[in-house]
């Protein structure tokens, strides 16, 4: 008796299926990076760039920490708390540019970018950063995100269903920050505030992505917080 | 008879702290892991073995015991003696155990390396096949997602990912002690209640909690569930004799 690994597969009613629709940002699909598994050529900036090195050195320093991190794969490496914070601007167009750069398939690693920037969310650049993000078309598999994993048994579904979660890791990531940020400002009784209403339209907006899973999710946060 | 009844209901959950308990040794490695997979295992299970807590939340305490790193080494060191690598079937597995071969090895793929997963979602995956090892809970086995499997609107459940329709599939679980009910838990609890884990790690748990908890399907295993995580009742844990 086989007994597999699996996770949750994310349910989709058959009404929610959508095609690829308008809105995916440019510059997203210009430059995907795929690669057959093994081929690790950049999948991580460590040498530093025409625009890292522009950076103060206290921001180039935090930046070849999290190059460090990511190569250790340490998840629980405690200077993601203690240094990867107060990023300037500046090292956040490095980050977004870093995370463009970054093979397709390496989720986690992109995923780890789009997390760094937002728990910062300071404005709508940042917000903007998110928001592309969100409008990515779905990786469609850990593998090759160009191409749907083989098999469709019931035995595949218990086997891949962590993979979907993170084949979807940077959209989660994402739209969790955006809606964390609206919480924050809520609570703060900022909902005047003009960054609430580009947060709250980035959610709206995702609702277009060509990528199922955000699309629930941002239907299901625009519900809860009444907004839809 | 019904306090009888709980009684001994309650022995076999606790006893589930204890399935499969034997001593805790090292855990061997077969040959043909790659160095850099037994590198990457070696290193998530360090790992999960650091975490300190001071709460936990009730059902985490029946399944596991406290949020703890020794008690993690313990319950995952007592289950799983030995490791190799197969292919488990699938080009998407991470890792399976095969009980009727032996149900304390683990068998990993070259995925645990190449698909790029957070740690803690690794360490999920290792943490569910453990629980499949216990062969007097007959290995934990997956309940058969109902018949028809719909959505609150009459929608067939499908996978996102294949489009498969989960329906009659062995996919499921129906109590919060099952593979994926146990790993729904440990990661809400890391989630919640690590205190020496980064924003990313507890953030990470959350998320992939989140979506384990969407494969257990029976209401009441679910509503118990939810209100395990609820914070009220996550209890600061003196040295408890679990074990």
């Amino acid at each position: 008796m086989f007994v597999l690994a699996s996770g949750p597969d994310r349910i989709q009613t058959t009404s929610s299926v959508k095609p690829e629709g308008p809105g995916r940002p440019s510059g997203q699909e210009a430059a995907p990076k795929t690669a057959p598994l093994g081929d690790e050529a950049g999948s991580h900036v460590s040498e530093p760039t025409s625009e890292v090195s522009m950076l103060p050195p206290s921001e180039q320093r935090k930046l070849s920490i999290l190059s460090e991190i990511l190569e250790s794969k340490n998840d629980n490496d405690p200077r993601y708390d203690s240094e990867l914070r107060d990023f300037s601007p500046e090292a956040k167009r490095a980050m977004t540019r870093r995370y463009s750069d970054t093979r397709l398939e390496k989720r986690n690693e992109r995923g780890t970018y789009v997390f760094l920037i937002g728990r910062e969310i300071k404005d709508s650049t940042d917000v903007a950063f998110l928001q592309s993000v969100l409008m990515e078309r779905p990786c469609l598999s850990l593998e090759n995100c160009d191409r749907a994993p083989e098999g469709h048994s019931g035995d595949e579904e218990h086997l891949g269903a962590i993979n979907e979660t993170t084949a979807n890791y940077p959209q989660l990531v994402s739209i969790r920050a955006l809606r964390h940020r609206m919480d924050e400002m809520i609570e703060a009784g900022q909902e005047s505030a003009p960054l609430f209403s580009v947060l709250l339209q980035a959610i709206r907006e995702s609702k277009s992505s060509s990528n199922p899973r955000v699309v629930e999710e941002a239907t299901r946060i625009l519900k809860e917080l009444k907004r839809e | 008879m019904k306090i009888l009844t709980a009684l001994l209901l309650a022995l076999l959950t606790f006893s589930s702290a204890l399935a499969s308990k034997g001593p805790v040794r090292e855990l061997q490695f077969d040959r043909d892991v790659e160095p850099a997979l037994k590198k990457q295992m070696t290193d998530d299970l360090a790992f999960i073995g650091t975490v300190k807590s001071e709460k936990s939340t009730p059902l985490h305490q029946k399944i596991f015991g406290r949020v703890e790193g020794s008690t993690y080494s313990e319950w995952f060191g007592s289950r799983i003696y030995s490791v190799g690598k197969n292919s488990c079937g699938s080009a998407n597995a991470v890792a399976c155990v095969i009980p009727f071969m032996d149900s304390n090895k683990m068998w990993v793929t070259k995925n645990y390396t190449q698909f790029d997963h957070p740690q803690i979602a690794r360490v999920s995956v290792i943490f569910h096949e453990a629980r499949h090892s216990e062969v007097q809970n007959g290995n934990w086995s997956h309940a058969t997602c109902p018949r028809p499997f719909r959505d609150e609107n009459g929608n067939d459940m499908k996978s996102i990912w294949t489009g498969a329709v989960l329906a009659g599939q062995p996919a499921c679980d129906v109590t919060p002690y099952g593979s994926y009910g146990s790993a729904t838990i440990f990661l809400k609890n890391i989630g919640m209640n690590c205190a020496n884990c980064t924003e990313k790690v507890k953030a990470d748990a959350d998320l992939f909690g989140t979506d384990q908890l969407g494969r257990v399907i029976d209401a009441k295993a679910k509503a118990a569930m939810n209100a395990d995580f609820s914070t009220k009742r996550s209890t600061r844990v003196r040295a408890l004799a679990i074990q």
